[in-house]
């Protein structure tokens, strides 16, 4: 009894917070950090499942004229309309509108206006919302943003339980062993995992505490008419055909800047009251947030224009650009994925850390205790390759999915979540060195037969892109195979480490 | 009868919140690291929307949005330096009351 009354001190809370919160919310960290880490390829993942669309680059006003003409034809009745004009790493063309709440988007010609037949997905995009909603919109949020503020206490703490860490990361005492590899990586990512997690959390803050926002506004609507100086007008019924967009392009080109043009919105589009909104692109400053001149959208007339941003507007939305890190083009991207990459090798360290320091102590016991360890062992499998896997599935079934299968889209997404699903049986049935193992192996396998699968099923295949330079789509293909060597030399490092122990 | 087993299951859950058993001070932590330090960030943040001075109303917003996580991750990590669970659920739960207060007052003169 004398044990349960011990004096804990500072360090040994610091370390019970850093065990068991790292436990159970580094199963969340995990995922959001490995699809947060595919994100930053966004653009580029959605080109490579979209391999029906590609479009050459053609001016801006032929693009914008294109796109009226598919939305006037798609879209007659609906309430918004959305241009999104191709724009630094993405050069696709897509229009988008809004429909009694609904969201409808295609990819269209810039050439002939005509929406591209392709293959119903989400792309990339999934795997930026999945990275904060866990698909469960608020409640996912909820989860994630609480994860957030846990990595940043783990971070405090993980450098107080373990005060040498930073010594010994500069000293070069790096030892292969999971503690080892789990604090190096810690203290190496360590500047990234903060900027991060912090941005990310100022960007989900509003949503899980919004009472600023409820204190002087009504809706979250009201607080964004506010904050971008929006126009608002009654609507009308009457109709009345916009201004045509490619006239109002040079006077908005004037505003915000020649070929600054991102997004074009037109509000109840082909209405006495329609109000069209050139908004800029945001992937070429720190500052996430569309500068937007705004037109009435019968006589074309300007109506207000904003550019400027106020201190605090400025610092949120920085924040929000350094976290979606568009600004710094490759360069920037390929740092984001390779540290995140690091990153999720520093959680699931420390998951298998967690196991190993208490494997030989519970390999001696029965019961409760026992069971509780082979699951906390299996989840952290099928939480970390399970995700890998279920991650490049999305990307396999993209290929393998009939064309012609209905609600497409969602297909793909209960692919990825079916064979997650697998993985976690695979997991809690096979032991947990077999488990590691195959699951590394076939992960590997996925991600390294991915290039081989894009040949045979598309004519996008590697020899082809790489001879026209179409390094969007070659770049997913060389990724994925470098991922999978790497997984399966981990999968050989532990098959080797495992078969001498025994 | 009935008067019995209600004074028991008052004592057991008695027991459980003033519980020095290391397993229930770390739940009892994660409880008020999450819940109390939601409720201290959730106060202060109306406190401050309330008392700021700032005349455009979308500032506010965005101050709060930067700040106001930083209290939340000090509230976790404060919760777990703090000597016993019990202790910081009581300062948590002061704090909440005192600068809800705060808020309360502030939202009348307004």
């Amino acid at each position: 009894m004398k044990n349960f009354t011990v004096h804990h001190t500072v360090v040994q809370r610091m370390r019970d917070f850093h065990t068991w919160g790292g436990l159970f919310f580094g199963w969340v960290l995990f995922i959001v950090f490995f699809t947060g880490t595919l994100a930053v390829f966004e653009p580029e993942i959605s080109y490579w499942m979209n391999p029906e669309v590609r479009v050459q680059n053609v001016a801006a006003s032929e693009s914008l004229a294109a796109a009226e003409k598919a939305l006037r034809k798609n879209a007659a009745d609906a309430d918004v309309w959305l241009v999104i004009l191709p724009q630094g790493r993405s050069s696709m063309l897509e229009i988008s509108w809004k429909k009694n709440g609904q969201t409808f988007d295609r990819y269209i010609d810039p050439t002939t206006g005509d929406v591209i037949k392709g293959r119903g997905t989400d792309g990339g995009e999934f795997f930026s919302h999945f990275h904060y909603e866990l698909h469960h919109k608020h409640a996912g949020t909820w989860l994630v943003s609480i994860a957030g503020l846990v990595m940043l206490g783990a971070l405090i703490s993980g450098i107080m339980i373990r005060r040498n860490v930073i010594k010994d990361f500069f000293c070069l005492r790096w030892r292969k062993n999971w503690l080892s590899v789990h604090m190096m990586t810690g203290i190496l990512t360590l500047p990234f995992v903060v900027l991060i997690t912090y941005s990310g959390l100022v960007m989900t803050f509003k949503d899980i505490m919004p009472v600023s926002l409820n204190t002087f506004y009504k809706t979250s609507n009201g607080y964004w008419n506010e904050f971008l100086d929006g126009v608002e007008r009654p609507k009308s019924q009457e109709k009345v055909q916009i201004y045509p967009l490619t006239a109002l392009l040079p006077s908005a080109e004037k505003e915000l800047g020649v070929g600054n043009i991102g997004f074009v919105q037109i509000q109840q589009p082909d209405k006495r009251s329609a109000l069209i909104n050139f908004m800029r692109r945001v992937d070429d400053r720190m500052l996430a947030i569309t500068d937007r001149a705004s037109f009435d959208g019968v006589t074309g007339e300007w109506l207000i224009s904003k550019t400027k941003w106020d201190t605090q507007a400025t610092i949120v939305r920085s924040l929000v650009g350094l976290h979606i890190g568009k600004f710094g083009g490759y360069p920037m991207a390929w740092g984001y994925f390779i540290l995140g990459l690091i990153g999720c090798v520093m959680i699931a360290t420390g998951l298998v850390f967690f196991t190993v320091k208490r494997r030989s102590k519970y390999e001696q016991e029965w019961g409760n205790k026992r069971d509780f360890f082979r699951a906390v062992e299996a989840i952290n499998v099928a939480v970390t390759t399970g995700c890998i896997i279920a991650s490049i599935s999305y990307l396999w079934a993209n290929r393998l999915l009939p064309l012609s299968l209905k609600e497409r889209a969602d297909a793909e997404v209960i692919a990825f979540f079916f064979i997650w699903l697998l993985m976690f049986i695979h997991a809690f049935w096979r032991t947990k060195e077999k488990a590691w193992v195959e699951q590394l192996k076939l992960a590997a396998g996925l991600c390294a037969c991915l290039p081989l699968l894009n040949e045979m099923t598309t004519s996008v295949g590697l020899p082809k892109t790489l001879l026209c330079g179409d390094w969007m789509t070659a770049g997913v293909d060389l990724t994925s195979a470098t991922l999978g060597v790497a997984l399966w030399a981990v999968a050989w490092m532990l098959e080797k480490r495992w078969g001498n122990t025994g | 009868m009935q008067k019995i087993t209600m004074t028991a299951e008052v004592e057991i859950i008695k027991e459980l919140f003033l519980s020095t058993h290391p397993a229930m001070q770390l739940i009892l932590r994660f409880l008020a690291a999450i819940f109390g330090g939601y409720g201290i960030t959730y106060s202060l943040m109306k406190a401050i929307s309330l008392l700021l001075p700032w005349q455009k109303h979308t500032e506010t917003v965005s101050f709060c949005e930067w700040l106001l996580p930083l209290v939340y991750l000090a509230a976790i990590v404060w919760t777990f330096a703090a000597a016993s669970a019990q202790y910081a659920w009581k300062v948590l739960l002061s704090g909440i009351v005192l600068v809800g207060g705060i808020a309360l007052i502030a939202s009348c003169f307004r």
